[in-house]
């Protein structure tokens, strides 16, 4: 370690210390955090950062006095030049090389061939309130870059920042672009400056504020972030995905069969798409481009035997022919829980492309991108047309031919697979290989469409971000007396809320039963059910079930919403934006003897894109209840100032606050209150 | 302390396709069986130890192929030695891959909170699919944790000559076969004892004198994971093993090893008075010294090289670190209790949460503070589980055993019990709904035990800008729509163990649910009966520190003990002043009782006010499966409570 004096570094730190600021937090503060990344003539990047951190409280002290600094050791050297802890009293205490400590992140362990990447722990001595931790290192690459670099800076943390700082010093005629992420408000980017042979961009933020999400949580979207690449185009990052998504070619001695008479459904924006929506990034490799569109063949080899013995144990085995299609959702569950998800970013720097498919599929360790590959190869298997629709991070594009801000690998914000099958066309999250009916991005998405054998296009929020989101109607006539109640009933799920993949991939499409369950609750017998139509985004549910102790049991609030749970997480941050409107309808009529139900009094509210309406009548009861969300309208990038680039703003829209009075919370309480039953009461 | 022991070693190549193929044709119910897991341990008469293992498991499910396509073997460079001496699949056709040892990688251990210098090798697995027999095999030489200098000595358990070991017969993971044996040499005796189970056993000796312990069980169901649960080791099978005949040796060994490391230097005893100044009896200074240990070293494991792991790091070095494990917490708390007089203090070892079985074998996970009164008896102190407590003994650490490194050798004890009379948490709830339904509510808590740790720690380990939140949540959780009044708590509020804690939630609803009443129907009479879930039938009822004897949905069916952080009582006192007369139908108040525990629920109305008043005494930390069928009625009573909902009749209003 590097135990030059720093006297004057702290006495910096120190006067700096006693400067007013408005930001301060009782847990503490970065009093300043600096990145220099210089790129050199010989692909060699340096990184070198200096944190300097004061912590105050008892979480402060406890929660983060240990950083971490991760990097690829098989790649890079870590070198710290500095950790040490600045007492109240003026006292200056180096970490000992015991307190310098190696680990690796826990996703990379489960994961050999990530399992290069490495974390140093650097835990600060003789930490009590007050204190202020200084933490400076340097990571090296070992060899030079061949490729393009991209860095994404976090610019906040747990406390609140008074000063970041961001350099970055490029070869004079490299190509370099950069972009602000998040809330960004106090970033502020130099002129560049030209210095020999190098080009010197920097940038300045000030009094940041603390994560808006506590500790523990998943990183909030608004975090303030600062991208830099030196990628030229899009079209040369991504070549080596469009590679890997081209169908392998079928062997010359066992021709696939020809195709069938009916294509499979066209995507929803194949090559019609609404004018304006699409346009070429950038053009495409001439191979692909001059291909055309083509249909893999169900009998498309298997490729290696790796590939081959995954799909083979991705298939489920062989079920009735009315089962056939449901394989496919089964199919896809398989292929989830055989892999080995590795998140991504690996690191600040680090944003792999695809390694060959064959190894994926040999190793079972895929991050979201390898994924979503194993997922096109399976989907080929069932004589599917997938198409990879990448969410891009950063402003709408200003024209359908070109995506504002610099090319970078972590600008890919999600990967879906679009899979048409014949129940209706899904979307695959490959980062968590979930499969879902719509996709669930902003409206005003950027979207990048891969599909083999066609221009790479690129979308914003149409064809695939709009449409009926999610739609639950429930209606019933509840007959009887306090002996037993019959409840005729009718369930329609439509859109994301559509049970059918979760039904299909638990083999029960037609569980019409175990739904029907479900939505009446505990103390009815469901007599009968069917489901007699049922797709990927529609779901009709009809039945009669009986409720034998009325007077001890109830019905629920809200039948069926708990298939809008997953867009009304009450946490934080508000209802999860869905391209689409999200609603609930009720409708409910009593026909009883000696009995009259507890029913909400009437209600009606509106608030921002929520609206609740409650209405009853006492004679004969009925119950008539609505709630709808609007999407959320989409939000304008914002644009900063800084002479390098005029294309910078926002990555996502802010996060929609948890109004407390909102409607959406109070149908989330009227849905916890159940329909009871009381007996008539006596004059 | 013993961490935890490295995976299962296993020995025989045995012919295990009969088995699979038997078992292959029933229905997975697991991602996997494992068909054969053997063990082979050589013991010398230095105590070191060479464990030879080689296990089968048949892959079930894809879930079982992702689970076990990378095979993890953990191990202590400074103390050990690893060798995977084999890794080969045996496919369903009849083929075999052979996993190359060039292949594997070996990479630091991922670490949080202890940074001592473990490793592990990863070796992946490819190919597999369902229906693979997966087969490996290692031999591992050492000791789990001990730092000595000598090279030839760096495998030798720090107690030198001793020899012990735990062995569970059983995993998540239905087990066909599973055998340990240990081979003993001439003149050492080995303890043994079995808990949880029958195993077979043979005894016999070898030709060389030795001693061979053979245990074996077979078709052992799997122990998955279960919420409230203890853990595994305490449910299935076990086998402990030691060759220290008691606990008074291990206790004296723990004295001895320990004692340098309490050394008050002139700085701690300066520190020590700064710490007790102005304190007047030993409560007062006991609490003073564990408090500051427990706030002002944080928990962060430094290796110190030589020791590590069993032994204490030096109080001078743990001070200017300000940061240690659970030792070296009660390593400076020891020493800064000596230098403050209490000089008969020693180290105690437990195990948080596990039972220790009556084998003198190392099964401790924990270390505190114990400190022999002049009547003899010893007061325990804990600074780990001390942060923002005001007890010098967390009550959550009743009732489990703890054995004490003394000079004379102590016996294996066990911590007092905490009675539901310890652990209090009280809520009173007042709510008044005007008549256009706007509800203003006011929570005040109090709690003392560990409902009060648990109370205190959700905002004293949060940041402060999400202290708001952590109110607005507990509110949320019987109210999704009320809106959460600024939060007027201070960090001293927080940190102030000298007074018990108190949290004032305030919170409004401008239309309370369900009622509704800010919207009058446009035409006829309300309806005349509105259905109100109270707060007190569901604050803190579902969370998972405050309620954990409710975290089960059901006990019917249960096999396993109920296992909680401590026995407590739950009071709430609602009042809801209601915005018209009101009566309450088909309200039936709730008593249950049981010897573990009861649960009171009343309610009432009187004029405009509705009270609502609940008791959930749980008494007892853990309840024992052939106790359940008692506690289950206060399991239901009390999980019903939640889902309860009181029909309140206005029509005398009218």
């Amino acid at each position: 370690m590097n135990r030059t004096p720093i006297l004057v570094a702290f006495a910096t730190l120190v006067l700096s210390l006693l400067a007013p600021w408005t930001g301060y937090s009782s847990d503490g503060s970065v009093i300043s955090r600096q990145l220099t990344i210089t790129i050199g003539h010989d692909g060699i990047v340096r990184q070198r950062v200096r944190v300097e951190t004061r912590l105050d409280s008892l979480f402060a002290t406890q929660a983060l006095a240990d950083p971490r600094i991760r990097f690829e050791r098989a790649t890079q050297e870590l070198g710290i030049l500095k950790a040490a802890t600045l007492l109240p009293n003026g006292t200056v205490l180096d970490a000992p090389s015991r307190a310098l400590n190696t680990s690796v992140p826990d996703a990379a362990a489960q994961c050999p061939a990530f399992s290069s990447l490495t974390e140093v722990v650097v835990s600060f001595v003789a930490v009590e309130p007050g204190v202020v931790t200084l933490l400076e290192y340097e990571i090296v690459d070992k060899t030079p870059r061949t490729g393009h670099f991209e860095y994404l800076a976090e610019l906040a943390s747990e406390l609140p920042t008074r000063s970041a700082t961001l350099t970055v010093r490029v070869p004079g005629r490299s190509h370099f672009d950069w972009l602000a992420l998040g809330d960004t408000r106090s970033l502020v980017a130099a002129e560049p400056l030209l210095e020999r042979a190098d080009s010197v961009y920097s940038w300045t933020a000030a009094d940041l504020p603390p994560l808006s999400a506590p500790p523990g949580s998943p990183l909030p979207d608004d975090r303030p972030r600062l991208l830099v690449s030196t990628a030229e185009s899009w079209e040369a990052l991504l070549a080596p995905l469009i590679e890997a998504l081209a169908p392998p070619p079928a062997p010359s001695a066992d021709p696939p069969p020809a195709p069938s008479a009916e294509p499979p459904p066209a995507p929803s924006a194949g090559a019609s798409a609404p004018p304006g929506t699409e346009g070429q990034v950038d053009p495409p490799p001439a191979d692909l481009a001059s291909k055309g569109p083509e249909r893999p063949s169900s009998a498309a080899p298997l490729d290696s035997p790796s590939m081959g013995r995954l799909l083979a144990a991705a298939l489920p085995p062989e079920s009735a022919p009315d089962g056939e299609s449901l394989r496919v959702f089964q199919a896809f569950s398989r292929l989830r829980s055989l892999l080995l998800l590795m998140p991504v970013p690996l690191a600040a720097d680090r944003f792999p492309l695809p390694r060959p498919i064959e190894l994926v599929a040999a190793s079972r360790q895929a991050t979201p991108l390898e994924a979503a590959l194993l997922a096109v190869r399976l989907a080929r298997h069932f004589e599917s047309s997938p198409r990879l629709v990448l969410t891009i991070a950063g402003p709408p594009p200003a024209s359908p031919v070109s995506l504002p801000g610099p090319p970078a690998l972590s600008r890919i914000d999600r990967v879906w697979v679009e899979i048409p099958s014949p129940s209706g066309t899904f979307f695959l999250d490959s980062a968590r290989m979930e499969m879902t009916p719509v996709l669930h991005e902003a409206p005003e998405a950027t979207l990048l469409i891969l599909e083999p054998g066609r221009r790479n296009r690129m979308e914003t929020a149409r064809s695939l971000l709009s449409g009926p989101a999610a739609e639950v109607r429930f209606s019933a006539q509840v007959e009887g007396t306090a002996g037993e109640l019959t409840v005729r009933f009718s369930l329609t799920a439509t859109g994301a809320a559509s049970p059918f993949i979760a039904m299909a991939e638990a083999n029960r499409p037609d569980g019409a039963l175990g739904l029907a369950s479900r939505v009446l609750g505990p103390g009815f017998t469901v007599r009968e059910a069917a489901a007699p139509a049922a797709t990927v985004s529609s779901y009709e549910l009809t039945g009669t079930a009986a409720l034998a102790t009325p007077g001890s049991a109830s019905l629920p609030g809200t039948p069926g919403t708990h298939l809008l749970q997953p867009f009304l997480d009450p946490a934080r941050p508000g209802p999860r934006p869905l391209p689409g409107s999200l609603t609930y309808q009720q409708s409910l009529a009593f026909s009883l003897v000696g009995l009259v139900p507890v029913l909400p009094l009437p209600r009606e509210e509106s608030a921002g894109r929520c609206t609740l309406r409650t209405a009853v009548s006492a004679t004969p009861p009925t119950l008539e209840r609505s709630f709808t969300l609007a999407p959320p309208a989409p939000l304008p990038g914002r644009p900063i100032a800084g002479p390098a680039s005029t294309t910078h703003a926002s990555l996502r829209p802010p996060v929609e606050p948890a109004r407390p009075d909102s409607p959406w919370l109070r149908f989330l309480d009227d849905g916890r209150v159940p329909i009871l039953f009381v007996p008539v009461p006596t004059p | 302390m013993n961490l935890r022991r490295l995976t299962p070693i296993a020995l025989l190549l045995t012919c295990t396709t009969l088995a699979a193929q038997t078992l292959a044709e029933t229905p997975p119910s697991s991602d996997a069986l494992v068909l054969r897991c053997v063990v082979h341990t050589q013991v010398e008469e230095s105590g070191r130890s060479t464990r030879e293992e080689r296990t089968t498991v048949k892959l079930l499910t894809p879930a079982g192929v992702r689970r076990f396509s990378v095979l993890q073997f953990d191990y202590d460079p400074e103390t050990s030695r690893l060798d995977v001496t084999g890794i080969q699949v045996r496919h369903a056709d009849g083929t075999t891959t052979i996993v190359p040892p060039a292949s594997m990688v070996d990479v630091p251990a991922p670490k949080h909170g202890i940074y001592w210098p473990f490793r592990k090798r990863l070796a992946a697995v490819p190919d597999l699919v369902p229906g693979d027999v997966i087969e490996w095999s290692s031999r591992f030489v050492g000791y789990r944790i001990a730092y000595l200098d000598d090279d030839d000595d760096r495998f030798v358990p720090p107690q030198r000559g001793e020899y012990f070991d735990v062995v569970v017969f059983g995993s998540d993971l239905p087990i066909v076969e599973q055998i340990h044996q240990v081979d003993m040499p001439p003149g050492k005796p080995l303890y043994y004892g079995t808990f949880g189970g029958p195993l077979e056993i043979t005894v016999k000796s070898d030709d060389a004198g030795g001693t061979r312990y053979f245990f074996r069980s077979a078709d052992i169901p799997p122990y998955p994971d279960t919420v409230a649960a203890p853990p595994r080791s305490d449910v299935a099978p076990k086998l402990v093993m030691a060759t220290l005949p008691s606990w008074r040796e291990k206790s004296r060994w723990v004295y001895l090893v320990n004692e340098p490391s309490f050394a008050v230097t002139p700085e701690i005893l300066a520190l020590a008075g700064r710490i007790t100044r102005g304190c007047s009896s030993d409560a007062e200074r006991l609490a003073a010294l564990n408090r500051w240990v427990a706030h002002n070293i944080r928990y962060s494991g430094l290796s110190m090289g030589p020791g590590e792991g069993y032994t204490i790091h030096p109080a001078s070095m743990t001070l200017a670190d300000r940061a240690g494990v659970c030792k070296d917490k009660a390593g400076m708390l020891i020493a800064l209790m000596r230098a403050a007089g209490y000089t008969e203090t020693f180290t105690a070892i437990t195990s948080a949460g596990s039972r220790v079985d009556s084998i003198a074998a190392d099964q401790f996970n924990h270390a505190v503070v114990a400190w022999r009164q002049p009547g003899g008896s010893y007061l325990l102190l804990d600074p780990t589980w001390a942060p923002l407590s005001r007890d010098l003994w967390s009550k959550a650490e009743a009732s489990q055993h703890y054995l004490i490194g003394s000079p004379e050798g102590e016996t294996l004890a066990v911590t007092p019990s905490s009675l539901p009379s310890d652990n209090v948490l009280n809520v009173d709830i007042h709510e008044e709904i005007d008549s256009d339904g706007a509800l203003d509510g006011t929570l005040k808590i109090t709690a003392r035990g560990a409902p009060e740790d648990s109370l205190r720690r959700m905002f004293g380990l949060r940041p402060g800008p999400f202290w708001q939140e952590t109110a607005a949540t507990l509110v949320s959780s019987f109210s999704a729509s009320a809106v959460t009044a600024p939060l007027e708590l201070t960090e001293e509020q927080v940190l102030d163990l000298d007074h018990p804690f108190e949290l004032d939630i305030e919170y409004s609803d401008k239309a309370a649910l369900p009622l509704g009443l800010d919207q009058k129907p446009p035409a006829g009479p309300p309806p005349p009966r509105v259905a109100l879930r109270p707060a007190a039938f569901t604050l803190f009822l579902s969370d998972p520190k405050m309620a954990d004897h409710l975290l089960p949905e059901t006990l019917a069916g249960r096999t396993v003990p109920l296992a909680t952080r401590s026995a407590r009582t739950l009071r709430f006192h609602q009042e809801t002043d209601l915005p018209g007369k009101a009566r309450l139908v088909g309200w039936t108040d709730v008593k249950v009782e049981s010897p573990l525990g009861s649960v009171t629920a009343s309610a009432r109305i009187d004029g405009k006010t509705l009270s609502v008043d609940v008791e959930l005494v749980l008494g007892s930390r853990f309840v024992p499966v052939a106790s359940l069928p008692d506690f289950a009625p206060v399991h239901a009573a009390a999980t019903s409570l939640r889902s309860t909902w009181l029909v309140l009749d206005f029509q005398e209003d009218k």
